[in-house]
């Protein structure tokens, strides 16, 4: 199998050589120090600007990287034809599909960590307490993007990269609001109504879970247990979608 | 060791078009075997399913019906791939690295060792004509170049089949005569070589036989030599001199005219009689009389042309 990583290393490399990539990370850049104004300029809870701008340049930049390169990570191959030769050495398509989704996570995790780190170093300059609440902020952040960038793989796996991109940012919204979705659905007189709601619910992934900003900004944890089952469900949909992929992708013929 | 090197048995294949209303034939019924050690030139017009049958060979499309088999084994089979060499058409690699890291690439797919990959790259590199550019961004290369690429790719494993789309397309002429070179080495190294082309020149120089399929089905297979002798002659060229000046015979080409002489092609024994009927009446002296058969081009134009008529 490593040819997997062979894929996942070309895949790092090629992003990281895009000129995207820059221009995400710059802006990324410019977002954490509005983060350092903002903290100036705030009378209170300094630490609390700093760690909520922080986190959210994070998460901004890592949810704009998924989209951007993993929504055309399989079809801009499939379009530029460059897949062919690839898929014409001893390779599976599982191989393929395994090797894209670790390079896309490789390049997304290398440069969120390396703003977590800037993160934490300014943090250190403002004199502001490391409590593992902004830890688990970060963890949350990685979770998420890891079952986005899988959605991103299955979609990419099917159709255009317009198309990717608009079915993983509704796949992003509809997974933030689907507690109050599901609340609302619950509410509803029609069994029917309330049943696919509910349907709905159990298909779309509750990006709510991986929401750990609130205990990353106020300094609290959670649960061994309760990181684990979110862990897990992470695993899951990243599983369940992987498998999705390879489906489509495994019967796909390329004219 | 007994099987053929490609074996192709009724392949059927159909695409859907126009949003799944209407169905093409790309491969209706193709058959052919390609014996190990030769080189198959796969002649054909566009759309006469070429790049469908090879891609089928490579597992990059699954056939409606038939069978495909390389080296007697299924090629969806990865360990079968292993012995696969190939270069699409039109080939688009990864451009933001370099040729030498795109070989490097390649080598870990097939499972090379680091060292093996970084001799065979250094070796091909010099072979293709791309040392001088192996840290350049792939981005960078020429068309010239990036076919280049594609071949040392499909050779960097050492397969023993190497099959090749349109090889020779976007090179120039040297490096059409390079590539010709290299194929033919392949040969000399045991090695099986299927390619695809349009140059049926570069078809009659190196190939040991020849396939020409057309609207998906194999119209006629044979080499060079087995082929030609269903040529025809196409034309006779008559030279004449001391014409007067104001001959003209009815309808007849005429392919050059120097001082005193002049040459004439006819196309069948009735206009060639009435041709040197009419010079010797205007007194005027027969040179030469010289019959040209068709050329390899002239007779797969013709096949294709009786195929459509067919058809």
């Amino acid at each position: 199998m490593s040819y997997v990583l062979a894929i996942a290393a070309q895949t790092f490399t090629e992003a990281r050589r895009n000129r995207v990539f820059y221009s995400l990370f710059l802006f990324a850049l410019v977002v954490v120090l509005n983060g350092v104004i903002f903290t100036e300029v705030t009378i209170t809870s300094m630490d609390r600007v700093l760690k909520d701008t922080g986190l959210a340049a994070i998460n901004i930049f890592a949810l704009a990287l998924t989209i951007f390169t993993g929504v055309g990570i399989i079809n801009r191959e499939v379009d530029r034809k460059s897949i062919y030769s690839i898929l014409a050495k001893p390779i599976s398509r599982m191989g393929y599909l395994l090797g894209k989704y670790l390079g896309l996570l490789a390049v997304i995790f290398s440069t969120s960590t390396v703003m977590f780190l800037g993160l934490l170093i300014t943090m250190r300059g403002y004199k502001t307490d490391i409590h593992p609440g902004i830890f688990l902020g970060f963890l949350g952040i990685l979770l998420e993007v890891m079952v986005l960038g899988a959605v991103a793989i299955l979609c990419s796996s099917f159709t255009t990269s317009f198309i990717s991109a608009f079915i993983c940012g509704a796949v992003y919204i509809s997974g933030h609001l689907s507690p109050e979705f599901l609340r609302v659905v619950r509410k509803s007189p029609s069994g029917f109504k309330r049943a696919l709601g509910e349907a709905v619910y159990d298909v779309l992934p509750n990006l709510e879970r991986f929401n750990f900003k609130y205990q990353a900004t106020y300094d609290l944890t959670i649960g061994g247990t309760a990181l684990l089952w979110v862990v897990l469900f992470a695993m899951a949909y990243v599983a369940l979608a992987l498998v999705a992929s390879l489906v489509v992708f495994g019967r796909r013929d390329f004219r | 060791m007994s099987e053929h090197a490609i074996e192709l048995r009724e392949l059927q294949k159909r695409f859907t078009v126009n949003l799944g209303v209407r169905k093409r034939v790309a491969l209706d019924g193709l058959s052919l075997t390609v014996e190990r050690g030769e080189i198959y030139g796969f002649l054909g017009p566009n759309g006469a399913g070429k790049t469908t049958s090879i891609k089928i060979l490579t597992a990059l499309l699954r056939q409606d019906g038939g069978t495909a088999r390389l080296l007697g084994q299924d090629p969806t089979h990865d360990a079968t791939r292993a012995k696969l060499g190939f270069l699409p058409e039109s080939p688009v690699f990864y451009d933001q690295l370099t040729g030498r890291e795109f070989l490097h690439f390649c080598g870990r797919l097939c499972g090379m060792d680091r060292e093996s990959i970084r001799k065979r790259s250094d070796a091909l590199l010099e072979r293709v004509g791309l040392a001088a550019a192996a840290d350049l961004q792939i981005r960078r290369y020429s068309k010239g170049m990036n076919q280049r690429i594609g071949i040392a790719q499909a050779l960097l494993h050492e397969p023993e089949v190497v099959i090749l789309d349109e090889p020779m397309s976007g090179l120039d002429p040297m490096g059409r005569a390079d590539i010709r070179d290299l194929i033919v080495q392949l040969r000399e190294q045991g090695k099986t070589v299927f390619f695809s082309t349009h140059i049926i020149p570069d078809v009659e120089i190196i190939c040991d036989r020849i396939g020409l399929v057309n609207r998906g089905r194999m119209v006629a297979e044979g080499s060079v030599q087995q082929l030609l002798a269903g040529a025809r002659t196409a034309t006779t060229e008559v030279l004449v001199e001391g014409l007067p000046q104001g001959f003209r015979p009815d309808g007849l080409p005429e392919l050059r005219a120097t001082t005193g002489q002049r040459l004439f092609a006819v196309d069948s024994d009735d206009r060639l009689r009435a041709l040197l009927q009419s010079v010797l009446a205007a007194q005027a002296r027969v040179v030469s009389v010289q019959a040209r058969r068709e050329s390899l081009e002239d007779l797969v134009v013709r096949m294709l042309d009786q195929d459509r008529a067919a058809a």
